[in-house]
């Protein structure tokens, strides 16, 4: 009982501040400045995607356009898993998965646009993508951070948001299986919507370190009914499965 | 129902490998053990949910197994609820046993106090009375 009203209080006193700030009486969100895009300015991709293939990185089955040196390190790889074999998945010491695999959506991703700027946060883990939609550029090579998700500029070609990342962490991976890559690889998206409810990202993958040509794959997600929603994985609250990246890696 | 109830079951060995963050190696795929006992613990947690089972084994020693299954996120939309398994329920589950002997198995399926069955991605509604 106590806590009801304090709940009720508390959105009041919350209600009051806001129309005090705004200085009108608050209708929903799109009030925040800065909170929506124009209207029918570009594709509103909002919302919550599902994927509709599996959890490997090229629904299409085919291995990327290896190297000598990359296909080795696949084969042998999956022989130690052949033998039953640790080896790790990034992933099980609970790193984050980073691009490209970040669009593999193992669960749900949730898409925002703000002006500027679009946003997809994927459930696992929480992690998060910030696409530059302003126009700025790439930081220089030699300065870039090099991270998980790496550095995603965007723009609007159409209806198609076309995206450029870079500056991507040498051991992200695909998906859980032990395709591998370079410190060279970079991520070129096209994404836009084949209808309403159905999202379609067109990913080429190039690393002229492990890779003889560019890589395309095409994925596809659905959008969230309206029982859809992002739940919480901290991956870090129970994992019972700590290897260190490095470890449990097939012997040469 | 026959057919119907062995994809599932099919459908469990299948899914949680793949979905699963990390490799099932630890895990052998060909063996399947079948558990009674009562539940100690179940960890609603991530990157998996586990149940920790006590059983009690021929000697009448009791042995505590650790049973991995699917994570909330998989599995919670799959039907599965924070109090699916509560302490001292009395279930029998089918497990992929550990390779190395250890006590402790991946999920394929279950058998809950109420008779219902789970197994892998599907589990029948919850009676009324159970709600």
């Amino acid at each position: 009982m106590r806590n009801k009203w304090s709940g009720l209080l508390r959105g009041a006193a919350m209600a009051l501040l806001a129309t005090t700030l705004l200085g009108t009486a608050p209708q929903g969100f799109a009030q925040v400045p800065g909170s929506k895009l124009k209207e029918g300015a570009v594709p509103d991709m909002s919302g919550i995607w599902e994927r509709i293939e599996g959890i490997r990185f090229n629904p299409a089955g085919q291995l990327p356009p290896y190297n000598a040196e990359y296909r080795r390190r696949y084969d042998l790889a999956m022989e130690a898993r052949q033998r039953g074999e640790r080896v790790a998945d990034p992933t099980s010491g609970c790193l984050p998965q980073g691009m490209p695999r970040f669009m593999v959506a193992s669960y749900p991703l949730e898409v925002l646009q703000t002006k500027g700027q679009v946003t997809i946060i994927a459930e696992w883990s929480s992690q998060v993508r910030r696409i530059f939609t302003d126009g700025r550029g790439h930081p220089p090579a030699d300065e870039i951070d090099i991270t998980f998700n790496g550095h995603s500029i965007g723009r609007w070609e159409g209806q198609t948001l076309v995206v450029e990342t870079v500056g991507i962490r040498g051991d992200t991976s695909f998906d859980a299986s032990p395709l591998t890559h370079s410190d060279q690889l970079t991520v070129s998206e096209r994404i836009y919507l084949k209808d309403p409810n159905i999202l379609v990202a067109e990913i080429t993958v190039t690393d002229p370190g492990a890779f003889t040509a560019p890589w395309k794959v095409v994925r596809t997600y659905r959008r969230g009914g309206p029982d859809a929603r992002i739940m919480e994985y901290v991956c870090e609250e129970n994992n019972r499965e700590i290897f260190l990246p490095g470890q449990n890696q097939p012997k040469p | 129902m026959t057919k119907k109830l062995l994809l599932s079951v099919l459908l469990a060995g299948i899914a949680f490998p793949v979905l699963a963050h990390h490799s099932f190696s630890m895990f052998d795929d060909k063996k399947e053990v079948v558990l009674k006992g009562e539940v100690k613990e179940f960890q609603w947690s991530n990157p998996h949910t586990w149940i920790q089972l006590n059983v009690t084994d021929a000697s009448g020693k009791v042995v505590e197994w650790s049973i991995e299954g699917g994570s909330p996120n998989l599995v919670g939309r799959q039907g599965w609820k924070r109090n699916t398994f509560k302490p001292g329920d009395k279930v029998e589950i089918t497990v992929h046993p550990m390779r190395d002997g250890q006590p402790g198995g991946s999920f394929m399926r279950a058998v809950l106090p109420d008779g219902r069955r789970l197994g892998g991605d599907q589990i029948p509604a919850a009676p009324a009375a159970a709600k």
